[in-house]
């Protein structure tokens, strides 16, 4: 799906058109229903949480840019970041380090599935780039980014200090960017 | 507060992960926004930070979530996009002479006390107002400065049915800093409002004029509690409540 066609459907959302909603739901229902599922322990509450993000999009269409990413992009931070808001109120809701690390290896190692949206392809080479990180960086970045830890916390879980886990957060992310450099644009 | 560059830029990877405590959050977003080094560093993570989002695998749609939305969409199919209500007759708001008060962000250049962000704001607008070699390049600069300033944590970005507008709402320590792009000239006796919005409550945060298609505001409500921003044309003086559909909107 390229960006005229997210935008197309954006228009058709601004325009109340609920079958546009529909089918955003169906294109990405999967993706949105998985990243609130890696962040919230518990199913249920992930699905609240896939609920409101496309609810969040059905009444503000205009919040979503095309000129800085996809919406499938979008859809997933969006909905990370109200997963992550539900964590951090609700402690028994937040995922252990040990579980969140082996569903991030599994992703980066495991053989492609049902793709619906990302082609198959371009999530192998996703999953190669995250695979080609250390598992330093990558548990010190997953357990930020999937986990809802700030860089504080991350030190404290690891055992680490402060500016170390500052640190791998940064090598992690330049050597994540550095693997996905000369590949085909993600976003 | 009043981290040295050092210390903010060793903070730039853990915000882009959203991994800095509420506290700092502030302090980092502004930092970022003033350092032109910090804002590249902060850009060249996205394609990473987006790669993480992507790798996750897709799973089966649970049987209830897409019913589910649409009961609730349908819910509120009524109300238009931005969810500008009208205000009933019988309000009790405060009139047009109450409204709070905004000072167009002009003179927030005069005001040294001004925080950095502000600054930054002022000194975009001014480079766009006194533009007597008004290249394209130089609009289209304009407009991702915005853009940027949108991107940052705790921003809200505004953008028009059509996309040629943008703007951005972002929170200060006093209030907000409201700034837009691409403006037309508003008929005339009349200007632009914005308003923010609480549950759908429409609350003005004052009044502007565009000048060459740029304008802002600062306003010194909080922030907190509000969850969209929208912006309507209104008559010179501001209304009590917005008369028309938004121009901008979250």
């Amino acid at each position: 799906m390229d960006r005229s066609e997210d935008r197309a459907i954006v228009k058709r959302l601004l325009e109340r058109d609920e079958d546009a909603l529909r089918e955003v739901m169906s294109m990405f229902g999967g993706l949105v229903f998985a990243m609130a599922k890696r962040v919230v322990a518990d199913p249920t509450m992930a699905e609240e949480v896939a609920q409101d993000a496309f609810l969040a999009l059905w009444r503000r269409p205009g919040s979503y840019n095309s000129d800085r990413g996809s919406l499938q992009s979008f859809l997933l931070g969006v909905t990370r970041n109200k997963a992550i808001d539900l964590v951090r109120h609700e402690e028994s809701l937040k995922k252990t380090k040990d579980a969140l690390v082996t569903e991030a290896e599994a992703a980066s190692e495991g053989p492609s599935g049902d793709e619906q949206v990302v082609g198959m392809e371009e999530r192998d080479e996703l999953r190669a780039a995250l695979s080609s990180i250390s598992e330093v960086h990558r548990e010190a970045v997953v357990l930020a980014y999937f986990g809802g830890r700030t860089y504080r916390e991350v030190a404290a879980e690891l055992g680490i200090p402060e500016g170390t886990a500052k640190t791998r957060l940064r090598d992690g992310l330049a050597k994540l960017r550095q693997a996905l450099t000369n590949r085909p644009e993600l976003t | 507060m009043n981290k040295t560059h050092d210390e903010l830029k060793s903070l730039i990877a853990p915000y882009v992960l959203g991994a800095v405590s509420p506290e700092e959050v502030e302090e980092v977003r502004s930092h970022i926004i003033s350092c032109e080094e910090c804002m590249a560093e902060a850009d060249s993570y996205s394609s990473a930070v987006s790669s993480l989002a992507l790798s996750v695998p897709p799973e089966a749609i649970p049987d209830a979530l897409i019913d589910n939305v649409m009961r609730e969409a349908r819910a509120d199919a009524k109300q238009p996009v931005a969810a500008v209500p009208t205000v009933p007759d019988d309000s009790d708001r405060p009139s047009v002479t109450e409204l709070r008060t905004s000072r167009p962000i002009y003179t927030l250049v005069a005001a040294a006390a001004a925080l950095l962000i502000v600054a930054v704001l002022a000194g975009a607008l001014i480079t766009t107002t006194n533009e007597l070699d008004d290249t394209r390049d130089q609009l289209a600069a304009e407009r991702e400065r915005v853009e940027q300033l949108a991107r940052t944590e705790g921003a809200m970005r505004l953008g028009s049915p059509s996309g040629d507008v943008i703007g951005a709402m972002l929170p200060t320590d006093e209030g907000g800093v409201f700034f837009a792009h691409g403006l037309d000239d508003p008929p005339s006796d009349h200007i632009y409002q914005v308003w923010l919005l609480d549950d759908g409550q429409p609350t003005s945060a004052g009044t502007f004029d565009p000048a060459s298609g740029v304008g802002g505001l600062q306003t010194d409500h909080s922030l907190d509690g509000v969850d969209g921003v929208a912006v309507t044309v209104e008559p010179t003086g501001g209304s009590r409540a917005p008369t028309g559909r938004p121009v901008l909107s979250t």
